[in-house]
């Protein structure tokens, strides 16, 4: 249970940071949010496990007996498919690219309709409840106001998003005043459900979903 | 002094740094703009550049020894100060384009002048810096204060003469590459053509030549054609100090990969790729951040590199792929507190390295103004701090140590003390003599080694 809060906070956090980070001078640090997103999804794989045992791989990879071995699957776990810098065709045109001193456009971005804020996206797991209902799709247009969802004019320097992630049975703890964040201890294991020696089954397998689905990076500046 | 450098700073008992100099405000409050981020010694080590997050650039210079006290090193002094990049603002994307330099590296001299490219985020600029020490009188068509004389007013004509005059250090920009990248320029590094350099952003490599602006080739693209498929980016990347035809590029997945111009004029397939697997034992929710590589460093000898992750540095030999060849832990007592490091964002820091002359020595920063040195030979390690109490002309920089756990002794700092907005994260290493520069927050703090 303690790890299901563990990952509940981090999602939080994360999620705090990927709104905060619109707000950036200099644009958005495609580096940083794509680090915040891989954690936001290994948290966010953990908090949907059943607690206290290790979590159904997602039926798209149910036909996987084995999740891959973690010294190998580092880049398998995070990739559906390989690498696009080894996988894609030959160069296009031929020969050097050359950019002719002005903006090197996008290639090969096809140009998608703004997004709804991230939170829409959040609101699926805590309704469906299941890895199941944790298909990629494209998010509906904005919601009107009151509805849940984060503010999108004048919004706070607060991230809207921990309150509305609470849901029964699932407290926070209360943070002890002065105390630093509950942090699992190096002796611990950090994940449930493993046991000496046995390998960590958490992380999704191979075909779980890739870390940009779960929010356009490049999108998130479009948000007005 | 070339023997001394061999010995390193391992913390061997012959060897000691001292205090040299420190530049910069003493204020407790301290200005975003003067947080130095990036500082480069040339290539003689006569100069020295900083950069700061307000766009200027400050070259120091080494004083000449003075005869009268033979066993004083020289000091650095500033040289030459200059704006070199200013806040702009992309109005098709309504972002702002931060000025702040994010590197700086040197061209080797050619001429009396000296030049240095810096960049920010989307723009690279040549810079000349150069003395002017005499100054013509006596000019026909203008007065002494430049305003043109009537011409109707002339009656004979003179010869200018050219007279001495206060040295002045000009700075004046020769190039700007600009409009070459979308996304946030982490790297330049100059060719050992001297001829071409490349900038690295988180998705592309271009190669310039350093006298065209307004073209360049890329030559690495890891783009995907969907970028919700994006996986990794590059967080740094050099050529080699002796090949000109290779460079490497590392990622944000802890991987390295070198790519051989020859073989393509696009690099996106790499020659040589080097990752060590990953221990499953040490798994948690922030293993991809603190895996993410934020610098990458040939050795002088073109042999080795070195790169700089979270909680370690790793030197790889060229010649095998599969493991480093040597790793070192930084501030492994932080493994522990990821999570707090994450929530004020301190995992995200990007912490430079740099080897000594000889090789035989790597240095790197921490928190609390700790910075690290590794002597490879020897295998010790020392923790020294920057800080303005041991700031003693020639004072001898006393050994730290971090407490992990259990009971704390004498002079050892606990991990729960350290004060992680005190960082350093870059820093230099003179490139023949033992000589260091190293950044903390707005201070250049110049260690050197104790003379005899």
């Amino acid at each position: 249970m303690e790890f299901k809060l563990e990952a509940h906070r981090i999602v939080s956090i994360s999620l705090g940071k990927i709104y905060s980070a619109r707000g950036q001078r200099g644009g958005l640090k495609l580096h940083k949010n794509l680090l915040v997103s891989l954690v936001l999804r290994s948290a966010r794989q953990v908090y949907l496990s059943e607690p206290g045992c290790p979590p159904e791989p997602p039926p798209a990879a149910s036909g996987a007996a084995d999740p891959q071995p973690l010294e190998h699957g580092h880049r398998g776990l995070l990739t559906r498919r390989p690498r696009a810098a080894e996988t894609r065709p030959p160069p296009r045109g031929g020969g050097a690219r050359r950019t002719d001193g002005r903006a090197a456009g996008p290639r090969g971005d096809t140009p998608r309709p703004p997004p709804a804020p991230p939170a829409r996206r959040r609101r699926a797991p805590a309704v469906a409840g299941s890895a199941a209902g944790l298909r990629r799709r494209r998010v509906p247009a904005p919601c009107p106001a009151g509805r849940e969802g984060p503010r999108v004019s004048g919004s706070s320097s607060t991230s809207p998003f921990p309150a509305r992630r609470r849901h029964p049975g699932c407290r926070l703890p209360a943070p002890a005043p002065g105390a630093g964040p509950a942090l699992p201890s190096r002796s611990s294991p950090s994940w449930p459900g493993r046991r000496p020696g046995e390998a960590p089954r958490l992380l999704p397998t191979p075909g779980a979903l890739p870390p940009g689905s779960i929010l356009s990076l490049e999108s998130i500046k479009f948000i007005k | 002094m070339a023997g001394v450098a061999g010995g390193g700073g391992g913390g061997s008992n012959d060897f000691q740094w001292c205090f040299s100099q420190v530049k910069g405000a003493i204020d407790e409050d301290v200005a975003e703009a003067d947080i130095i981020s990036t500082v480069e010694f040339n290539y003689s080590g006569d100069l020295l550049a900083t950069g700061d997050k307000g766009g200027r650039v400050v070259i120091f210079q080494r004083e000449q020894e003075n005869k009268s006290r033979p066993h004083s090193r020289g000091e650095y002094n500033v040289y030459s100060t200059f704006q070199s990049h200013e806040p702009e603002f992309d109005y098709l994307k309504s972002l702002e384009i931060e000025e702040k330099i994010n590197k700086i590296r040197w061209l080797p001299q050619q001429n009396a002048a000296h030049f240095l490219l810096s960049t920010n985020d989307k723009t690279i600029k040549l810079w000349k810096i150069s003395e002017r020490d005499k100054r013509a009188e006596g000019y026909n068509l203008k007065d002494e204060d430049g305003r043109l004389r009537d011409p109707f007013r002339i009656t004979a004509l003179r010869v200018p003469i050219l007279k001495p005059m206060d040295l002045m250090v000009e700075a004046s920009p020769r190039r700007i590459f600009a409009n070459a990248h979308t996304y946030h320029i982490n790297s330049i590094s100059v060719n050992s053509d001297h001829e071409t350099y490349l900038s690295a952003d988180d998705l592309r490599i271009n190669l310039w030549h350093l006298e065209i602006t307004d073209r360049s080739f890329n030559i690495v693209d890891i783009k995907p054609a969907n970028m919700e498929e994006l996986t990794e980016v590059i967080t740094a990347a050099e050529f080699h100090p002796h090949h000109c035809n290779v460079f490497v590029y590392s990622s944000s997945k802890g991987t390295i990969r070198l790519c051989d111009m020859r073989s393509s004029a696009l690099c996106d397939r790499h020659s040589k790729f080097f990752e060590e697997p990953e221990d499953p034992s040490s798994r948690s929710f922030f293993s991809e951040i603190i895996s993410s590589i934020s610098d990458v460093k040939f050795s002088h000898s073109g042999r080795y590199m070195m790169t700089r992750d979270y909680l370690s540095v790793k030197v790889w030999d060229l010649n095998m792929e599969n493991r480093p060849v040597e790793t070192y832990q930084v501030h492994e007592y932080l493994r522990s507190k990821l999570c707090s490091l994450y929530e004020n964002d301190c995992i995200f820091d990007k912490f430079e390295c740099c080897w000594n002359g000889s090789d035989s020595a790597i240095m790197t920063g921490s928190y609390n103004n700790f910075f690290r040195m590794f002597d490879r030979n020897t295998r010790r390690d020392i923790t020294l701090e920057a800080s303005r109490e041991s700031s003693k002309p020639r004072a001898i920089l006393k050994p730290r140590k971090v407490c992990t756990g259990g009971k704390r002794k004498k002079d050892e700092i606990s991990v729960d003390s350290l004060d992680f907005n005190k960082k350093i994260l870059h820093t230099a290493w003179h490139p023949m003599e033992n000589i260091i520069a190293v950044a903390a927050t707005n201070n250049l703090y110049i260690f050197q080694d104790k003379i005899n």
